[in-house]
Order: structure tokens, then sequence, then C-alpha cells
């Protein structure tokens, strides 16, 4: 009654609008609700239950929570997927920040070297997957074929248990392109009366990097330390096409060993369980960087005490 | 503009959600009347589901089954070809929500855990009341496709290992094509005259090679098993199963004629591009080699020199009715046509028939000419083995394949292997319901 009460008190023209602008949100809406709330409530409940997708579930409480704490592939997925995280993820913020400095110089063709940097994201991952397959073939691939110019043996690579993890780290920075392109729209919106300021007052160019650069760019750098963290604890093609989760679980990354429960074991509600807890992890880690953020991360305009 | 208060908005949203839910409620499609298979007249629609193979294959299955459109004019079939990839987890998901087809193509490693979990039906009752001849067939499925004495799956091929001798390479190098009755010792002879390391050239080569493909033919010759006849246990840890699978790593580390699986990453088989001279292949990849342009043929699987064994991985494709057909009797006539002489002859362009009188026919013969198919149909019959089918065998197939991958890349030796990856199988089966029990 309440809403009718306010839309009758919109005028016309403002009432109009508003059902307009709900009537356009709405297909996203239905998708939003039908799409990801419903499955994610249905996940829940299919976590409590034992699932083979091809018979009805069957409720076991807190049964699959409770074998995995028992179970040793479970506890190796998420030693995979948390070694990927925290190495991948800070090696790509600091190479594409790297690449995004370069490539806001001003230098002939920086169009062209920004488009360059920025091609291998648009390649589809199955198509960069297979063209890293041979990047990584320890016979005839490019990697050791130019370890072999300077004198080195190269490793197995993908096909090592200590080398294939280290292998899809390497791959993950191919696509530096992205965060890259985020940092430099950061980089060209710091207003060059900061740098005039400081040149004023003697600065070199390291200190303007410190003092003036990094801390602008710090929204950005939490932005895409949160997406990319989320985003590297769900990698799965890569592994499902490269590696199948081998030699020996080396790259059994978790939602790898999700999806195998859910579409390969006939374990949906096991595998249910496998998602709410790395729904729980990132939850977490995604709190802990957003309560560090106080610390690190400085926007414009805010004040701060000392 | 102030804003409106949270509290309505959050309640707008929510109904807003509900009337969008309505909504797609309205689109979802009106239940057509439920329709028997009884009255003669009444036209029966059934969907066979199929991963699509190519153009070339899938006209040849729409054919196949005009054949048998044109004797029962009230069935209509409709053909739906889908990708391979993600084929199964697409066709559980229809299952479980109601609008699977009527048939389905199937992997042979499918078809029991489908069965064991009620997705089939089983076929015995359907061949004994249509006094279908079981022993036409030169092929067994009862190995592949039974489970608790039914049978879930109805032939489309029968497939499996085959080996495939480069005979260019066996003439340039001076070597007669091998006997039918030669051993392991000869092969490792013919490979390492075969393998040239300056030119990139190797001896032979196994792929897929994990059990229970075809390194598990190896472990049969030396007289092993990779699970015991109940399929309650495993069985690698045996002298003769570990016997088995060092021959093969003998082949990479100690005689080096064979390229370890892990350098071949991303590349192409390197039997079509004629690098190597044995090779242990499926029956599928015979289109492939027939256009690599050399000379070749094929070889009977040698003998183990001491136990005399002589061992074929089979996995074969199957057609299976699903249970939750509504015209299950029409679908087992469409099943059985295809696994009988329309549906063999029809198909066995693309794959080897399981009925004998087609097998030995001149027609499907020729097919295969200059090269002779009847040495890889007679090893089928002779020594074929089937796969291991379980219910739980997607899990215990990636863990023996996960524990021996390290073998073939030098990591660890098969005694370590094999006691690992009998451990994570016993433990996969340690969680077996009562009712799996053979």
């Amino acid at each position: 009654m309440q809403i009718i009460a306010s839309f009758r008190r919109m005028p016309a023209h403002i009432r109009r609008e508003a059902i307009e602008g709900y009537l356009f949100i709405m297909p996203w809406l239905a998708g939003l609700v039908v799409f990801v709330v419903g499955p994610i409530i249905a996940s829940f409940y299919l976590s409590l239950t034992n699932y083979e997708v091809i018979r009805p579930p069957t409720f076991v409480g807190l049964q699959n929570f409770d074998q995995l704490v028992n179970d040793r592939l479970f506890w190796q997925a998420l030693k995979v997927s948390s070694i990927y995280v925290f190495a991948s993820v800070p090696l790509g913020l600091v190479l594409s920040f790297a690449v995004a400095l370069l490539m806001n110089q001003k230098v002939r063709f920086v169009s062209l070297w920004r488009t360059v940097y920025y091609i291998p994201t648009l390649v589809p991952v199955i198509a960069s997957t297979m063209l890293w397959l041979w990047i990584f073939n320890p016979e005839f691939g490019l990697l050791n074929m130019m370890l072999a110019l300077i004198g080195i043996d190269g490793p197995l690579w993908l096909g090592h248990t200590r080398w294939a993890l280290p292998s899809l780290i390497l791959m993950s920075l191919w696509t530096v392109g992205a965060p890259m392109l985020i940092y430099l729209a950061g980089l060209q919106g710091i207003p060059t009366d900061l740098y005039e300021a400081a040149d004023i007052d003697g600065a070199g160019v390291l200190v303007k990097f410190r003092n003036v650069t990094i801390p602008m760019m710090t929204p950005v750098i939490f932005f895409n330390l949160v997406i990319n963290m989320i985003a590297s604890f769900q990698i799965f093609v890569q592994p499902f096409i490269m590696t199948e989760g081998g030699p020996r679980y080396a790259t059994l990354f978790y939602v790898l060993y999700l999806y195998q429960n859910a579409f390969q074991f006939f374990r949906m509600g096991y595998a249910s369980a496998l998602a709410w807890v790395l729904f729980a992890v990132i939850l977490a880690l995604t709190v802990v960087v957003f309560r560090s953020s106080a610390l690190w991360v400085y926007y414009e305009g805010e004040l701060r005490q000392r | 503009m102030k804003p409106n208060a949270p509290k309505s908005s959050l309640r707008t949203v929510l109904i807003l959600s509900i009337l969008a839910l309505f909504l797609l409620s309205a689109c979802a499609p009106i239940a057509a009347p439920a329709a028997g298979d009884d009255g003669a007249a009444e036209m029966i629609e059934i969907r066979l589901a199929s991963y699509g193979l190519g153009d070339a294959w899938n006209s040849t299955l729409e054919q196949t089954i005009d054949g048998f459109r044109e004797q029962n004019p009230n069935i209509s079939v409709k053909v739906e070809f889908r990708p391979i990839d993600a084929y199964w987890d697409k066709l559980q998901t229809e299952f479980a929500a109601g609008t699977a087809p009527d048939i389905t193509i199937n992997q042979m490693n499918w078809v029991i855990p489908g069965a064991a979990r009620g997705m089939f039906v089983d076929l015995v009752p359907f061949i004994d009341a249509d006094q279908v001849d079981m022993d036409a067939y030169f092929y067994d499925m009862e190995p592949e496709w039974g489970w608790q004495g039914g049978l879930y799956g109805g032939l489309l091929y029968a497939g499996g290992q085959a080996l495939y001798i480069n005979k260019d390479l066996l003439a340039a190098a001076g070597l007669d094509f091998p006997s039918a009755d030669w051993t392991w010792d000869d092969m490792l002879a013919y490979a390492d005259q075969l393998t040239d390391p300056d030119n990139d050239q190797w001896g032979l080569y196994i792929s897929p090679l994990n059990p229970p493909y075809w390194g598990a033919s190896f472990i049969h010759g030396a007289g092993g098993s990779v699970l015991s006849d109940d399929r309650a246990s495993c069985t690698l840890t045996s002298p003769e199963s570990q016997a088995g699978l060092q021959y093969i790593a003998d082949l990479i580390f100690e005689h080096e004629v064979m390229p370890a699986p892990v350098t071949l990453q991303g590349q192409e088989n390197p039997f079509l591009t004629g690098k190597v001279a044995i090779y242990f292949g499926g029956t599928w990849s015979e289109g492939q080699i027939r256009q690599a342009g050399f000379d070749w043929d094929f070889a009977h699987m040698p003998a183990h020199p001491e136990t005399g064994i002589r061992s074929v991985q089979m996995g074969s494709n199957a057609w299976s009715v699903l249970s939750s057909s509504e015209h299950i009797e029409a679908s087992w006539q469409l099943v059985k046509f295809l696994m009988g002489e329309g549906g063999q002859t029809g198909m066995m362009a693309n794959g080897v028939p399981g009925l004998s009188a087609v097998v030995e026919s001149d027609g499907y013969l020729e097919l295969h000419r200059p090269q002779d198919i009847s040495v890889v149909t007679s090893d089928f019959a002779n020594y074929g083995h089937d796969y291991y089918p379980t219910p739980d065998t997607g899990e215990w197939w990636s863990a023996v394949g996960q524990e021996l991958s390290v073998v073939w890349s030098g990591e660890a030796t098969v005694e370590e292997a094999t006691e690992r990856a009998c451990d994570a199988i016993e433990e996969i089966f340690a969680r077996r319901p009562a009712e799996w029990a053979q």
C-alpha cells in the first residue's frame, strides 16, 4: 500500500519514468532471480543432500561438509587454487601496472602498442590454451627452445608435478591487457596539476611515482585486486583442457574438482557443498581486502586525519 | 529529487521479481497431452540424440534411420545432433528435468554409470520377447553394457584397440610385415630398429595409454588385471600387473623407442605425421590414418613371450533407451533396427559392425581395402577384453590416470604409482552403496 501511496504522490511524468525504468530492468531482474538467485538457493539445499542429478536428492544433513574435511583431494584442490591466486594475482597486478605505465608514455605508435598488449585478452580462451600447450611443449615448444639458446635444459612444464602449476601461473600473465587498460584509464585520470605542484617542489620521477601516482591509483589497484582474486579462484577452462588436473593432481584447481564431482562422478550434492565452501573462502578474503582498504586505498576528496 | 526510502524500493524489487517469475512461467511450453504406444494409427514421435561427428557421419545416420522410417510409418524419428563436449552433462540434467530424448548414443563409460542409477531401460526382456539372435554377433555386448543381469546398450559400433603399422617405414628399415604370431620381444626388436632419434622417428607409440585404455592390454598380457573379477578391488599392485606397466615404462626410458606422452602435448598424433612406425591406437582413428598419405596396414596384437597371452582392449558405442521415455516399445524397435542388419550395414562405413554376417561380408571388407580389417575384428573376437565398467567408472579412471601419469614422465616408479592408484580406488569403492554389489 505504501508503494502505491508513494507512487500516487509522484508527479505523473516521474511516475511514468519510474514504471518505464522498472519495465526496462525487468528482463535482467527475471534473469537474476531465475538463473542466479534460484540456483544459489537450490545449491544450498543440494549441499545438504546426496544428489546424483539423475536421481532425486536425499537429505543427509551436514554429511557432505563432514566428508570434505577428510577428502585429501578437496585439500589439494584448495591448495592448488590458493597458490595460484596468491601467485598469479600479485604478479598480474604488478606486471599490468608496469605495462600501463609504459603505455602511458608519450612515444610513437603508443596506440598500436596498447592494442598489441590488449589483443591476447580478446583471443578466445580455448584458442589461447591450445597455443600455450605448444609453447609449453618440452621438446618443440617455444619456451624450451628459447631456454636452450641460453644453455638451459628446460623442464617438462605441464608434464611435471613441480612445474605444471607455475606454468599455468606464467600463462595467466598473458592476459594482463585487461587490468592494464583499467590502470591506463586510471593513470590518465590523475590531475596533471598534482605533478606540476610536485615539480615545483623539486620532486624527482621516483618521488612523484611514490607520492602521487601510487596513492592516486590505489582505488584502481583495489578494484583490480578484488576482481582478479575472485576470477582466479574460479579458473576452470585452462586446467580442464590442458592438464585435466594432472600430473598427479598438481593442477587440480578447485572449480575443476567441483565440476568433476558434479558431472563426472555423480556427486552433485557434494559439488554443491564444495561450491559453498569456495563462496565462503572468497567472501572471507574479499572482506579482508575491503577492510584493509581503509589503510591503503585513497579516494580523491577524502579527508584523512593524520 | 528525494530518493525512495530503501525499504519501499526493496519491496518494489521483490514484487517485480515475483511478477517477472510469472511472466517467465507464461513462456514455458504448454504440456502436450500424453500419447500412449497403443492405437495403431496413432503417430508416435521419438527423439534420438547423438553427438554430431561431422556432416558425413550425421547424414549416414539419418539415411540409416530412413530405412526404419520406411518400415515404421507410424513412428516419426527426430534425430538431434549435439556437440560432443558436455553431451553427457547435458543428458544428465535433461533426464533430471524430464526432458531427455527417448534414445541416446552412449560412449562406453556412460552406460553402466547411467544404468546403475536407473537412467536406462534393460533391453533383455525386449530381446527375449522379439527373439533377437544374440549369437549372430561376433562381439559380446554383455561384458560392456551388462549390469546385474540386465543389458543397457544395443550395439552401434564395436570399437577398441587397433595396431597400425607404417609399412613405408618398415620397408625403409628392410623389415618384413610382422607375422600373426609375433611377441612383445619381436615388437621391441622392431621398435628398436625403427627408432631414429636424428630424424625424430620413433619405433612405437601407445595412445590413449592409461588403463583401462591400451595400457591395460599389456597388464593382461603379463597375466595381470586392473580390477578383480567382481570389480570390487584394485589389482594393479599384483606383480603381473606391475610387470605389464613396467614393460611400457621401459619402452620409454630404458629402450627409448617410444616418446614420453608429455613430450607430445599440443602435438598432432605422431603416427599421422609418419614419425611413428607401430601405433597402438583406436579403431576410430582409421579414417584419419587413411588420409595420412603413406602405406600402412593393421597387424595382430603381439603375444607376451612367456604367458602367450594376447589382449585387446574394447571400448564400443551403444544406443540406450532412456527410462523416462513415454515410448519405450517404439524406442526399442529403433534400437533393434540399429543393432540389426539395417543399422549395422547402414553405418558400417564409419565403424566396426558387431554382426558377424556384416563384418565378414565382401561389402564391409572392401571398404577397408587394401588394408585387412579382418585382422582387427578377429583379434576383437579372440582376445577382446572389456574396459572394467562399473557405476563409478569416471571416478576411478580419473584416479588411475592421475597416479600413472607420473610414471610416464619419469617422476614415479610403477610400484609407487600402482600402490597409490589402488589406495585411491579402494577409497572410492568404499563409498559404494550396498545395492551395487555384483
